[in-house]
């Protein structure tokens, strides 16, 4: 028998409000329908009436856990625009801040499926483990969360000898700690038991839908933007 | 396959659809064409080319006309589709036949702009709520934001 279920706008296990009507079938969801734009904030109009300066600040806001992105991709537009060159040194820099952002991102979601899964601890380390990257970022920008590094022709700040040492050392760490949740995600039975074939996306659908990213290359397909069409110091490199 | 080479074979196979073709950059082909030839054209590149991936579909409000610019790619080149459509009557075709993804992106664009996709799947609102007023679309560029006066229940 098919019934629906209503889930959000608002619901405690939502991270975001998102309205989600889906149509089950016993325990297994055969539909969604969703609706989204409940926080939409209208960015894309408050960026025709500002500066491109300020516009920086602004698409900082778009995201709080990929704020870096969004403003590479922005400054990146401007640059071109501007038929600008940016620092050597400045889009190495960048790089390097992009993929610590993808680092503590990854970390973040890794800890937010696991706790879906209902394994809570799994959860509570990564999410420890996600404040070593926060810290670095921290130590290189000032902030946690919008680092405002980017501006047109490169970055805002510089690393030093003491903040490149205490980097490589954080590094070490998290590369320990990585293999260690590679290791455990693949050997604990009863996460595997919990995730193994839910949600499943086949290849076609997944490039069919446009999917993008770790949800694209889950579905085994082998595309990656860094390496498709490589950015900031990747193009040199 | 290079830039160069997808820019040949275009040339080559689609001569009479487009009305302009060219490099732009390393890994990035903008090509214009004209309202009935859009599909043909992303046809083409999906079966040619295997550009399935659609990143997202831009409006540009041009004042007497809309841009609608389809970014399209494979894992080597990113093409831009462009199209002009009349302010007036903003119609264009539903791409979703090819590239299912396309769906949310149309919904905004009808949302937004005001754009008519024809023959699309869902037309129903994306991310307007429901009580928008008809006829107001707010990424055209003369829609401005006025404040509503506060207006307190019961109030002096």
């Amino acid at each position: 028998m098919e019934y629906k279920v209503s889930l959000g706008p608002q619901h405690p296990a939502l991270h975001e409000a998102v309205s989600l009507r889906m149509t089950l079938e016993g325990e297994v969801i055969r539909d969604a329908d969703l609706k989204l734009g409940y926080s939409h904030r209208g960015i894309e109009k408050l960026a025709e009436e500002r500066s491109f300066i300020q516009n920086i600040y602004l698409t900082e806001r778009i995201c709080g856990i990929c704020s870096h992105s969004h403003t590479t991709c922005f400054t990146q537009g401007v640059e071109q625009l501007m038929e600008l060159v940016p620092a050597r040194r400045g889009l190495f820099i960048r790089t390097l801040i992009a993929e610590l952002e993808r680092v503590h991102s990854h970390l973040l979601w890794l800890g937010v499926a696991g706790q879906e899964a209902g394994f809570e601890s799994f959860f509570m380390y990564t999410w420890r483990d996600r404040e070593v990257v926060l810290d670095i970022l921290e130590w290189i920008s000032g902030n946690r969360v919008h680092y405002a590094m980017n501006i047109f022709g490169g970055v805002r700040r510089d690393i030093d000898e003491l903040q490149k040492k205490k980097i490589l050392d954080s590094l070490d760490l998290l590369r320990k700690r990585t293999d260690y949740y590679l290791n455990l995600a693949a050997s604990e039975p009863t996460f595997i038991g919990r995730l193994a074939g839910v949600g499943k996306l086949s290849k076609e659908q997944a490039i069919a839908l446009c999917a993008v990213g770790p949800t694209l290359r889950a579905s085994g397909v082998p595309m990656d933007v860094r390496k498709d069409d490589p950015y900031a110091s990747k193009a040199t490199t | 396959m290079n830039n160069e080479a997808i820019l040949e074979k275009i040339n080559a196979g689609l001569k009479d659809k487009v009305l302009e073709a060219a490099a732009a950059a390393p890994r990035r082909i903008n090509l214009k064409v004209d309202r009935q030839h859009l599909l043909g054209v992303l046809a083409y590149l999906k079966e040619q080319f295997n550009m399935a991936h659609l990143a997202t579909i831009s409006g540009v409000d041009l004042g007497e006309s809309f841009e609608v610019i389809y970014h399209l790619s494979n894992d080597a080149v990113t093409v831009n589709v462009r199209m002009l459509t009349p302010r007036q009557e903003p119609r264009i075709p539903s791409v979703c036949s090819l590239i299912p993804g396309a769906i949310l992106y149309e919904r905004e664009l009808q949302d937004m702009f005001g754009m008519v996709v024809e023959n699309i799947p869902d037309p129903r609102r994306l991310l307007l709520c429901d009580d928008w007023p008809e006829g107001q679309y707010p990424l055209r560029k003369d829609w401005k934001f006025e404040r509503p006066a506060e207006i307190i229940p019961g109030g002096k």
